[in-house]
């Protein structure tokens, strides 16, 4: 195609535009909508990801041994579990250190544990913290674990990951279902947008055709409209988002002070680095696929 | 140029809008069909111009079997051609200059070519300073022209003129009737589909009668006959 050529068809697809604003600013605004929505579920989503990874590493697997398991078969247990690709770290505690660690916890410096002095009432909970780096492997490790010589019990608490899972398996669904429903919608308003231009232009096209322009160049200004339409809907609720998301991570964090440290929330750009084209692609998709249903009905002279 | 072997066309079964016509044209001829409403005249223009199919029968026109032509082809023969209407069909909001530049931009002429070209054109159809007038400000033969001028900037093969003078006074109507026989002797093959009489009967060029789909008369420098 000649510069001039796609300038032409540039000029063309504004002037469609600018001649049924009305229809235009209706596909525009729904599909900023849908492409805003993207953005939220698309926010959330991936921020409770996060936060769900943290706690699953942050939180070990728990392994205890047999009674009269010996130093040696515990270190050769620690290998077996240090060679698997989902480990991140394992550290050993001895009962000594168990029992240090439960007094402190407890009875906080009181007399109380002096009745136990030497007396170790945690004398079988030597144990392996299993740090993972792969949360979705836990059941996985756990039944390998469980498998090995002189393991007596395996502990894991799995209970926040999988609720927060199941959290976002919920998000996802419900948001593809809202955003799959205003997909359809932004086509059909497109469809709309493009059929008054081309009815408004019919004879232009005409003309056109008769002319010898082909197909491709009597559809090109309509396209092109698409796509104009598609990148405004998707620049309006990805500038907003950008500037939103920011405001919504500090109110989050101030209204429940009480996640200050825990809860890490991923930068905007990270969340841009897929969203920013994902949403640029969808505006644009939306727009190509409703134009190109248009012409293909309409345009065939 | 235009050769039709037992073309025929029908939109309803069993009734034929041209009926087994066989037509000849030469390289830089001028020809009148004639024939009342209903005759299949415009049937003719439709099936030349490959916006109906036919329904049986050979049409060679340039070159090009029309019947076997592939949709995407299509696009490329119309460039051969260059079509004027009784309507005149220009866009109304554009001017003059632009309406004629819109047949070159539509088939991707350089910007360049579009200058020089475009008041060439206007030139011929004796429309020279009209460029920025719009349809609206222009006589009926004048917008003829513009229309005349939009046919020709691409240089066609063939110019058809669909009642070119339909819309337009006696004297206005032989002022284009001219025009045409003046494309035509600079080598354009023009075929006029016209009900005219007198013009038809004053130019003395070849005149092809229809009636009912059929071609009943083909003179070489004929008249208008009621068939």
């Amino acid at each position: 195609m000649r510069p001039s050529t796609i300038w032409f068809t540039l000029k063309q697809g504004v002037k469609n535009i600018k001649r049924n604003w009305m229809f235009s600013l209706a596909s525009i605004l729904t599909m900023a909508a849908c492409i805003f929505l993207v953005g939220v579920f698309y926010s959330i989503v991936n921020n409770v990801d996060n936060i769900a990874h943290k706690v699953e590493q942050e939180v070990p697997i728990t392994v205890f041994f047999e009674e009269g398991t010996t130093q040696e078969q515990i270190d050769v247990i620690g290998e077996q579990i240090r060679q698997r690709p989902e480990v991140e770290n394992i550290v050993f505690k001895s009962a000594e250190e168990a029992w240090n660690d439960f007094k402190d916890q407890y009875f906080q410096g009181s007399e109380a544990a002096e009745g136990f002095k030497d007396d170790n009432p945690l004398v079988n909970s030597a144990n392996y913290q299993v740090y993972m780096n792969q949360i979705e492997m836990q059941s996985d490790l756990v039944s390998y674990i469980q498998g090995l010589e002189h393991v007596r019990e395996v502990e894991q608490s799995e209970q926040a990951a999988k609720t927060l899972g199941s959290f976002n398996r919920l998000v996802s669904v419900a948001s593809m279902v809202v955003i799959g429903l205003l997909v359809l919608i932004s086509i059909f308003l497109i469809h709309n947008t493009i059929s008054v231009g081309v009815s408004v232009r019919k004879e232009e096209i005409g003309i056109m055709k008769y002319i010898g322009a082909t197909d491709g160049f009597v559809r090109a200004p309509f396209v092109m409209e698409g796509i104009v339409l598609g990148v405004i809907g998707a620049a309006i609720p990805l500038t907003a988002l950008y500037f939103l998301y920011n405001s919504a991570v500090e109110y989050v964090l101030t209204k429940f002070n009480v996640l200050t440290g825990v809860v890490a929330f991923i930068p905007v750009y990270e969340i841009y680095q897929t969203l920013l084209p994902l949403g640029l692609a969808l505006g644009i998709g939306i727009g190509l696929i409703g134009s190109f249903w248009t012409t293909r009905k309409h345009l065939r002279v | 140029m235009i050769d039709l072997i037992d073309v025929s066309k029908s939109y309803v079964k069993g009734s034929l809008a041209v009926n087994h016509a066989n037509l000849h044209v030469d390289k830089g001829e001028f020809v009148f069909v004639v024939g009342s409403s209903g005759s299949g005249k415009s049937t003719l223009i439709k099936l030349l111009m490959k916006e109906l199919d036919t329904t049986s029968g050979q049409l060679i026109v340039s070159g090009e079997r029309l019947e076997t032509m592939k949709h995407r082809r299509v696009a490329k023969y119309r460039r051969k051609l260059g079509v004027v209407f009784q309507d005149f069909r220009l866009l109304k909001d554009r001017n003059v200059y632009e309406n004629v530049a819109f047949a070159q931009r539509v088939i991707g002429r350089p910007g360049k070519v579009i200058r020089r070209r475009v008041p060439e054109v206007l030139q011929e159809v004796g429309l020279a300073g009209k460029d920025k007038s719009y349809p609206d400000e222009l006589s009926g033969g004048e917008q003829q022209r513009v229309a005349l001028a939009r046919a020709l900037v691409n240089r066609p093969d063939i110019l058809l003129a669909d009642e070119p003078t339909g819309n337009l006074d006696p004297q206005t109507a032989e002022e284009i009737m001219n025009l045409l026989a003046e494309i035509n002797e600079r080598g354009t093959t023009v075929l006029v589909v016209t009900h005219n009489k007198d013009i038809v009967n004053a130019m003395k060029k070849r005149v092809v009668t229809m009636h009912e789909g059929v071609i009943v008369s083909d003179e070489k420098e004929g008249g208008y006959h009621e068939a």
